[in-house]
Parts: structure tokens; C-alpha cells; sequence
């Protein structure tokens, strides 16, 4: 059973990242090309990547994965929204840093900002947040023997 | 952290890859005297057991971080993890932290597929743990909860309380004991665990201190995450078409309402049409960016602000803590 690990659409900026998975569509080809085997690390290759961390921080992801889109880059629909223009603005000024797309393994560090006096909102100590989604390869279709109630997307708890 | 955490995951699910592909429900067993023994009165569904593996998966995770933090330098920090697994027809979200997965419907009320784990939510559990561990409150911290926090001219006489086991008030006569500060203080996004942390599950935060002292806050803390499914197998394609999952960190969701994000991400998403092949591919890159930008707001004198009120409450916020 093989996994594989993608992220369909994110956009990450700052304590701020978003996650986008259509359903109907997870399995599409745009959101196919994402899909990326996931080797399992053995003791040297972690030693490896742990060791780059360690004395580079951005070194944690492999930068191979990562795919960096300028804003502007997408031709966005001015009409969506006024804050595009303000951003094309705030990025002429280089008041904005380029807003960075991640599509691999891992949230994409940005460029630091200038900030007022803001704090995490958790904690005082900075924290990162993860999201992750996982699709297997070879989705075995098995009925499952406990009955659901299938008219709308059900969520059940399972704690 | 993805690619140890999928290590984890993947040597969990293929575990139960066996049962995944048979019908259960699955019962334990044992080869002790001389034969099998079946266990039938325990019923074990396939759910269970991808949820089990999940929650495995989350523990291993933060133990390696642990391992980790002692090891390496620079190996530290915490993070709050939501995982969406699409497994047979399904998906299962892990929540761990006060990061949120919210099932977006067009033209429908979204459906949140996690709930958040902070200080607030897990009040009694954080409570009744500091009750049965004193030894972990350092001799600062109490795990009684006051109505109005005691203050030394209150000693000797009777201050409302109630104690890690209630749920209602009673009245006690105050004494030296009730000067020490609440394990869980505050309410809101404001509420903190030991004065010190916002969020009670996630990964890491081994090395976590209250501040100018040595009482740790990880045994208060738990990677154990709550989990969700999502039944997708009942739908088709076109029903589905509109169902969209916006998963987030707390960034987003604490300036962006659950149906907020679910009108952005509609809107922009109607801005696109299906006959301009170059940009439709680009329409969900574009909605997840428009969320973001959405809630960072707009850069002015002040620094980044959102043009509405839920923008200053959160400049508010950030400056009171």
C-alpha cells in the first residue's frame, strides 16, 4: 500500500495558511501532477535532514518540492477583488513580500514583514501550524459493514 | 515534519492493510492453548482501525519530535496539526490544535469537520489532570477555578469557588492556597494553560517552560487528535462538485467566520469560467490566496489591518497578550 502525500491548493502567508481540496475534483489531473511518492527515511537521510535544519531553517523542506508562484503571476480577475491591486501596489512599493505557494511537503517560510508588535495568538513562543493531506494510490473499494446515513455528507466522531 | 509524519502513517496503515481489504467487523485473537481463541464481543470496524492508525500516527509523531529535541539542536517548538486522509470513499480529518478543516457547501451553511482544542474547550480535562498531579503545578498554580480571582484581603473570608470535580459554585473560606494563580485562566482565545500556552493538542513543545521557571508544560498538553469522517461514497461526481474542504490555521479562522470563508471561496471561484482553460486551472490557487489576503487585510499606517471590525478586535488582541 503505497501513499502519497499532496497538497491540491494552499497559500501561506506569515501565521496565516490555507488548504483548498475540492472533492469532486481530488483526484482531477490539475491536482494529480501534486502527487508525490513519499520514500521512507531511513536513519542517515533523516540524520541528513535534520543536521541541514539545524544550521539552516529553511533547509527543513527539500526545496526541490516547492513551487514558488508570484502573486501577480496568476492574472487574478481584477474584478475579484480590490485587494490584488493593492497588493501589485504594496509590491511595487516593497512593502508586500511575494506571497509564495506551497504545492510539496511542507508550509513555505515567507519573507518576514514589517510588523507591529504582534504576538502569536497561542503562545508566546512563535508556533508553526502543519496541514497535511494524504490520498492513498490504490483506494481499495471495500464496503464498509457498518451502515451510515449517506443523504448528506455525514460527519460521525470517532474519539 | 510531513514526510516523518507520512512515515508514520503509512507503517500504521499497512498494518491494517489486511483487514482494509476484507470484511469486518474484526475480532482479536490468541493462539494460547494450543488453538485460537476469539474474542467476539469486541466489534472492530474499519473505521476504528484507520482512526486507531491516526492516532498512533499522531503519537509517534510527537515522540519523534521528542527524540528529536533531545538530539538535534535547533529541534524545537510545537506546532497544531489537522490531517485529511482520503481513504476508501472517505475522509477521515485528525485534529490536533485549534487549526480547523470546515466542509464548504455553495449556497449551503458550511460544516465544520473539527473543533478546537485550546484552554477554553479542554477546561475539565487540563483541570482534572493539575487535581490528580499537583506535583506537576510546581507549587504556583491551583486547579480550583474562582469566580473572581482572590486577592490577599480575601483570606478568611468567603470566596465563591469550585473545584476540578464541579461544575456548579460553592462557597469556601480562602486561604493561602487560593493566592496561587488558575491552571486554566482566562476565556476566548485569551485563555491559557499555565499562563503560558493557547492551544492544549498538537505536536512538540517538549522543551515548554512557564516563563522564569521550570514547570513544564507538555503533560498538560496531548498530540492525541479527534477524529472525524466524511462519508463521500453515497455522492457522485456532480454532487461533489460543489463541496469543497478549507482547511486553515488559526490565522485565518480567528478573523474569518466558517460561512465568511465559504462566500470568499464561492465568489472567487464564480469569478472563473470553464471556457478560459488557462486561468480556470488556476481558480482554487486563487481562492486560497484571496482567504489569506482576506484575513491578513490591508497594509496601512498601522501595520495590517482589516477593514472591518473583526480586523481591530484582532489587532486588539494581539496587543493585550
Amino acid at each position: 500500500m503505497i501513499f502519497s502525500i499532496h497538497f491540491p491548493v494552499a497559500a501561506t502567508i506569515d501565521d496565516i495558511s490555507v488548504f483548498v481540496i475540492p472533492l469532486a475534483g481530488y483526484k482531477s489531473e490539475l491536482l494529480d501532477k501534486e502527487i508525490k511518492e513519499i520514500p521512507l527515511l531511513d536513519e542517515s537521510s533523516r540524520e541528513k535532514l535534520f543536521s541541514r535544519s539545524s544550521s539552516d531553517e529553511k533547509v527543513v523542506t527539500d526545496s526541490s518540492e516547492i513551487e514558488e508562484f508570484n502573486i501577480k503571476s496568476l492574472e487574478p480577475n481584477e474584478n475579484i477583488n480590490t485587494v490584488w491591486q493593492e497588493v501589485e501596489e504594496l509590491e511595487q512599493k516593497q512593502l508586500l513580500p511575494t506571497a509564495k505557494i506551497a504545492s510539496a511537503t511542507e508550509e513555505v517560510k515567507v519573507i518576514p514583514e514589517p510588523q507591529p508588535q504582534l504576538s502569536d495568538s497561542n503562545t508566546e513562543n512563535p508556533k508553526n501550524s502543519v496541514a497535511v493531506v494524504l490520498e492513498p494510490e490504490n483506494d481499495a473499494q471495500v464496503t464498509d459493514p457498518v451502515k451510515e446515513v449517506k443523504n448528506e455528507p455525514v460527519v460521525t466522531k470517532e474519539q | 515534519m510531513h514526510r516523518v509524519f507520512i512515515v508514520h502513517l503509512q507503517k500504521k496503515l499497512e498494518s491494517i492493510g489486511h483487514h482494509l481489504i476484507n470484511d469486518g467487523p474484526f475480532c482479536e485473537r490468541s493462539g494460547r492453548n494450543n488453538g485460537v481463541i476469539y474474542f467476539p464481543t469486541i466489534n472492530v470496524t474499519k473505521d476504528s482501525l484507520i482512526v486507531g492508525a491516526l492516532e498512533s500516527a499522531f503519537n509517534e509523531m510527537d515522540e519523534t519530535i521528542r527524540q528529536d529535541n533531545l538530539r538535534y539542536d535547533g529541534v524545537n517548538g510545537g506546532c497544531t496539526v489537522v490531517v485529511c486522509l482520503f481513504l476508501m470513499g472517505k475522509v477521515y480529518i485528525a485534529n490536533a490544535g485549534d487549526s480547523r478543516a470546515v466542509l464548504c457547501k455553495k449556497n449551503s451553511p458550511s460544516i465544520p469537520l473539527s473543533e478546537d482544542f485550546t484552554p477554553e474547550t479542554e477546561r475539565s480535562r487540563i483541570r482534572h489532570l493539575a487535581s490528580q498531579n499537583p506535583h506537576l503545578l510546581g507549587g504556583e498554580f491551583t486547579s480550583n477555578e474562582y469566580l473572581r480571582r482572590p486577592v490577599r484581603k480575601d483570606l478568611g473570608n468567603l470566596i465563591l469557588h469550585r473545584a476540578a470535580h464541579m461544575t456548579g459554585w460553592i462557597y469556601k473560606v480562602a486561604t493561602d492556597e487560593d493566592l496561587k494563580f488558575p491552571v486554566v485562566f482566562g476565556h476566548g482565545k485569551k485563555s491559557r494553560v499555565l499562563a503560558t500556552i493557547g492551544v492544549t493538542r498538537g505536536f512538540g513543545d517538549h522543551e515548554l517552560c512557564v516563563y522564569n521557571s521550570s514547570i513544564r508544560i507538555k503533560p498538560f498538553l496531548s498530540s492525541q487528535p479527534e477524529v472525524k469522517i466524511l462519508d463521500l461514497s453515497a455522492h457522485s461526481e456532480k454532487e461533489l462538485e460543489d463541496q469543497i474542504i478549507v482547511m486553515g490555521t488559526d490565522g485565518l479562522w480567528d478573523v474569518v467566520a466558517n460561512d465568511t470563508a465559504s462566500s470568499i471561496l464561492f465568489n472567487t471561484l464564480d469569478q472563473y469560467s470553464e471556457t478560459d482553460k488557462t486561468r480556470f486551472k488556476y481558480r482554487f490557487l486563487s481562492a486560497a490566496q484571496d482567504l489569506v489576503m482576506h484575513a491578513r487585510g490591508k497594509f496601512g499606517e498601522k501595520g495590517w489591518k482589516m477593514s472591518d471590525g473583526s480586523g481591530k478586535l484582532l489587532l486588539l488582541h494581539h496587543q493585550l497578550i
